[in-house]
C-alpha cells in the first residue's frame, strides 16, 4: 500500500535533513503508529504520502505507484483516495456538520443521489447523527474531531492519515476517538497515525514506527512507546 | 431515522454552486471588488471613447482623401486642337504609371465656364479680361499616400507645365489622427495595465480570505479547476459588470454628443449609426471579458502555486 524507498528529504531554504534514507512498507490494512519527538520529521513523512511535499531523493510508492509521476490533476485525484485528519480539525467553520461532510462529496465528485445516505450513515458511524444541522463552533473538541474523521472517510478513502488527531483532548475522548479509528481500520482503511503520546501507543499495541532526527530508527511490528 | 442535513439546501448543480461561492467571495471582498468595477469601467469607457473618436477621424480623413487629386497645368497652346491634342499625349503617358485611379482633361474653357458657375460674380468681369486659366488634366490616384510619388512622375511628362495637389495637408490630417490615435491608446494600454492589477489583487485577496477552505480543499483533492472556478467567475462578472456600465454611460452619450455635432458642424460626417456604436461596444465587452479571464486566471493560478 505505502512503500518508502532510500526517501531523503531536505529543505533548501534551511539546508535541514527532515528524513534520510527511509526505506518501508505498510501493507493494506494496517494500522500503523508513527512516533517520535517533535521535528522527528512525522508530518513530512505524510506530507510525502499526500505528495504535498515531494521528496529530495527516493521514491514514494502508494498502491504500487510512484508519486514522482503524479503532476497536477493527478495530485488531486490521488489525494482522493487518502484521508487526512488533523490536529487542528481543520473544519470549516462556516458550514454545518453535515455541509462539511457534503463539501468532501462535492469536492471528490461523488454521485449525488449517495450525499444524504452516505452523509447520513458516517454521522450515524461517528455518533453525531443529532448534530448534522449543527456548525463547528457548537460542538465540543472531540466532537469537532470526530467530524474531521467523519470528512476524512466519507470519500471511502484506501488509506487514512491522522496528524495528531487527539493531540487536543482530553484522555477519554482520545480514546473515543481512537476507539473510532480502530472500528474505520477493522472495514479495511489502512491508517497511519502519527502521535507522540505514549498513552495511546502503549495501550494499543500495533506496529510502530519511531523517527528520530528524520531517520527511522525503529520499526517494531509488536509496537511500544520508545523513542 | 431521517436526517434532514443543513448542507443539503446547496443548489445542485455545479455551476450553480461555483456561482454561488463566487458571489461569497465577491461579498467577503466588497471594497476590493468595487475597486477592480470602478477602474474597469474607467478603463472600457475611455477605450471606447478613443475607439469612437478613432472610427470618426478615420472616416473624416477618408472623406477628405476622396477629394485629395493631382491638377497638372498644361503648357499654353496656340489653338483648341494642339491643346486638345497635347492633352491626349499626356494623358496616354499617364495611363502607363501605376496608381492612378482617374485621370480627365479639361479645357481652359471648361475651367473658366465651371469657375464662373461657382462664383457668379466673374460673370461681368470674364466679358472684360480673357480667360486666365490653363489647360489642364485631374488626376485621382488610389491611395492618397502615394499622391507625392506619382505627382513626381507626372511632373516629368512632356506638356505638363505646372502640378497643384493637397499633399501636405493629407499629411498633416493623417499624422495628428496618428498621434491622436496613439496617445489614446497609450493611455489605454496603461489602464488595461492596471485593470489586469486590480483583478489580481481582488482575486488574490478574495483567495487569501479563504484560505482555510482552499487548503482544506487541496488536501481532500480538489482540482485546480474546481478552486479556482468562483474566482475566475467573479473576474468575469466584474467584466460584465464594468462593461454594462460602460454600455450604458458611452451608447445615450455618444448619441447625445454625435446629434450635437451634426446640428453645428453638418458638413463633419459624424458616424450615428447605432448599429456601429453597438458593434464597437460588443467587441469592447469581449475585451472586458478577456480581461476579467486573464486577470482571475491568472491571480488564482499564481495563489495556487504559491500555496503548493
Amino acid at each position: 500500500m505505502v512503500e518508502f524507498h532510500r526517501v531523503s528529504l531536505e529543505y533548501p531554504q534551511t539546508q535541514t535533513l527532515a528524513l534520510e534514507e527511509i526505506n518501508l512498507s505498510i501493507k493494506k490494512g494496517e494500522f500503523v503508529y508513527l512516533t517520535g519527538h517533535s521535528g522527528a520529521g512525522k508530518s513530512s513523512f505524510l506530507g510525502l504520502i499526500i505528495k504535498s511535499i515531494v521528496p529530495s531523493k527516493g521514491q514514494v510508492y502508494i498502491g504500487g505507484e510512484s508519486l514522482t509521476k503524479y503532476k497536477g490533476g493527478r495530485v488531486a485525484y490521488h489525494r482522493r483516495r487518502i484521508g487526512m485528519v488533523f490536529q487542528n480539525h481543520s473544519l470549516l467553520d462556516h458550514l454545518s456538520v453535515a455541509a462539511n461532510l457534503e463539501f468532501a462529496l462535492r469536492i471528490t465528485e461523488a454521485p449525488k443521489r449517495d450525499w444524504n445516505e452516505r452523509i447520513t450513515g458516517i454521522l450515524r458511524t461517528v455518533g453525531l447523527a443529532h448534530k448534522s444541522k449543527v456548525f463547528p463552533i457548537q460542538l465540543s473538541q472531540g466532537e469537532r474531531q470526530r467530524v474531521a474523521i467523519a470528512r476524512a472517510v466519507i470519500t471511502n478513502p484506501m488509506l487514512l492519515l491522522a496528524d495528531e488527531p487527539t493531540g487536543n483532548l482530553d484522555p477519554d475522548v482520545s480514546w473515543e476517538i481512537m476507539e473510532l479509528l480502530s472500528e474505520i481500520n477493522l472495514k479495511g482503511t489502512t491508517i497511519i497515525l502519527a502521535t507522540h503520546s505514549r498513552e495511546i501507543v502503549e495501550q494499543q499495541r500495533r506496529r510502530t514506527l519511531t523517527l528520530r532526527k528524520g531517520k527511522l530508527v525503529r520499526d517494531d511490528p509488536n509496537g511500544g512507546y520508545a523513542l | 431515522m431521517t436526517t434532514r442535513t443543513a448542507g443539503m439546501h446547496c443548489e445542485d448543480k455545479t455551476v450553480s454552486y461555483h456561482l454561488k461561492q463566487a458571489w461569497l467571495a465577491f461579498r467577503a471582498n466588497i471594497t476590493a471588488g468595487v475597486a477592480t468595477l470602478s477602474t474597469m469601467t474607467l478603463t472600457l469607457t475611455l477605450l471606447a471613447l478613443v475607439a469612437l473618436v478613432t472610427i470618426n477621424l478615420e472616416t473624416i480623413v477618408r472623406g477628405l482623401e476622396k477629394d485629395v487629386q493631382i491638377t497638372a497645368f498644361l503648357a499654353p497652346a496656340e489653338n483648341i486642337s494642339l491643346a486638345k491634342a497635347q492633352g491626349d499625349a499626356v494623358l496616354t503617358v499617364l495611363s502607363g504609371i501605376a496608381g492612378i485611379e482617374s485621370s480627365t482633361f479639361i479645357s481652359r474653357a471648361e475651367a473658366f465656364a465651371k469657375l464662373k458657375t461657382e462664383y457668379p460674380a466673374l460673370e461681368g468681369v470674364s466679358k472684360q479680361v480673357d480667360n486666365p486659366l490653363a489647360d489642364r488634366i485631374v488626376i485621382r490616384v488610389q491611395n492618397p499616400r502615394t499622391i507625392e510619388d506619382i505627382a513626381i512622375q507626372v511632373k516629368t511628362i512632356v506638356g505638363v507645365a505646372e502640378l497643384e495637389y493637397g499633399a501636405d495637408f493629407v499629411n498633416t490630417v493623417l499624422a495628428t489622427l496618428e498621434t491622436v490615435r496613439n496617445i489614446g491608446y497609450g493611455l489605454v494600454l496603461l489602464l488595461v495595465f492596471n485593470t489586469l492589477l486590480n483583478i489580481l489583487n481582488t482575486i488574490r485577496v478574495a483567495m487569501f480570505a479563504r484560505r482555510d477552505e482552499i487548503q482544506v480543499m487541496r488536501m481532500i483533492g480538489a482540482t485546480r479547476g474546481f478552486i479556482r472556478a468562483p474566482y475566475v467567475l467573479e473576474g468575469l462578472a466584474l467584466a460584465l459588470l464594468a462593461s454594462l456600465f460602460t454600455m450604458a454611460i458611452i451608447f445615450p452619450a455618444y448619441s447625445t454628443i454625435a446629434s450635437r455635432v451634426s446640428e453645428l458642424v453638418p458638413f463633419i460626417p459624424i458616424i450615428k449609426d447605432p448599429f456601429l456604436v453597438l458593434q464597437v461596444l460588443g467587441a469592447i465587452t469581449l475585451l472586458g471579458l478577456f480581461l476579467g479571464l486573464l486577470g482571475s486566471l491568472w491571480a488564482a493560478n499564481r495563489y495556487l502555486r504559491e500555496a503548493e
